[in-house]
């Protein structure tokens, strides 16, 4: 995804493209604008990702803020992908962005019996992922690293869908 | 030894919270490059809410500089709900609390948590005890700068 003056749009990664064609082949679904080339606009669940993109856009660019970008283009990714196939995301509440004082930085999406985190670390392999739930919600607690980060987001995104 | 119902977790500034008022959990990371005590454990403090004057006194406890310390507030964190991390996988037998009174402040204490825990379990507690806050409370004082 990048950002322009006028809007928001999303980079397609050339492996996307099943995932693309059949989003395409809904022909109840609309992107808001035109394809063009790999780039498209966003939907409105843009808005999931908008807070958290804007926080990098005013940060200086290093591997971390990329990797970030990276993530939150994988989760619009996936976000745009359910929506396609008739998901209403529309109530998600948007993801958050926070510097930390160790120098990593901290994407986290809060929820009122669960959160859901990625930390961009400066040893970028020590990235990681983690999913935590209050008792209400069994007390899950499961955490990875980035490595499978393209597995990963779809099944949490199926763990918010089911629990939110 | 006997501890109260809450810990007390103060907000430096607003940097770890979102716009709705809710804590990010980079507030209770634990910072591996402190200082690595005998016991192989990495301490982050806090304070016990023994009193009535516990809120208070940590909303205004001030930094060597006399600066406030915690601009925006107080987290309180029930116990019940650390103790249920405390003896749930993957955080039983690694991570602990104790009460640690320190010069002027009869309330401090410490999250205590084995060296060795692997980053993603680190981050892990830390959304854990984030999400466990039962209340913010907002700083009142005047702040000083």
């Amino acid at each position: 995804m990048q950002a322009t003056n006028s809007k928001n749009i999303l980079y397609i990664p050339e492996d996307y493209g099943i995932e693309l064609r059949l989003i395409l082949q809904n022909e109840d679904q609309t992107f808001g604008g035109a394809y063009i080339g790999r780039y498209r606009e966003l939907s409105r669940e843009s808005r999931i990702v908008d807070k958290s993109w804007n926080f990098l856009q005013d940060l200086d660019q290093n591997h971390l803020v990329d990797k970030a970008k990276d993530i939150l283009s994988i989760i619009q990714d996936s976000v745009l992908f359910l929506t396609g196939n008739g998901i209403d995301l529309s109530h998600l509440p948007q993801l958050e962005a926070f510097n930390v004082d160790d120098g990593s930085l901290l994407i986290e999406w809060l929820f009122e019996d669960f959160r859901i985190g990625f930390s961009l670390e400066i040893n970028i392999s020590e990235s990681n992922w983690y999913l935590v739930t209050n008792q209400k919600l069994g007390e899950i607690n499961a955490s990875g690293y980035l490595s499978d980060i393209k597995k990963t987001v779809p099944w949490l995104l199926n763990f918010i869908i089911s629990n939110h | 030894m006997i501890f109260p119902d809450n810990a007390l977790k103060g907000i430096p500034n607003p940097s770890f919270m979102n716009e709705e008022g809710n804590v990010g959990s980079h507030l209770f990371r634990f910072d591996i490059d402190q200082e690595i005590r005998d016991d192989d454990l990495i301490e982050q403090s806090i304070n016990w809410e023994d009193d009535y004057n516990a809120i208070d006194y940590t909303l205004k406890q001030k930094k060597e500089n006399g600066e406030t310390q915690f601009k925006v507030g107080v987290a309180i964190v029930p116990r019940e709900d650390i103790d249920r991390l405390m003896n749930k996988h993957p955080f039983k037998n690694v991570f602990f609390y104790e009460r640690n009174e320190v010069a002027n402040n009869p309330y401090h204490g410490n999250l205590l948590l084995n060296k060795n825990i692997s980053k993603p379990t680190r981050n892990m507690l830390s959304a854990g005890l984030a999400l466990a806050i039962s209340k913010i409370v907002p700083q009142t004082n005047t702040i000083s700068n």
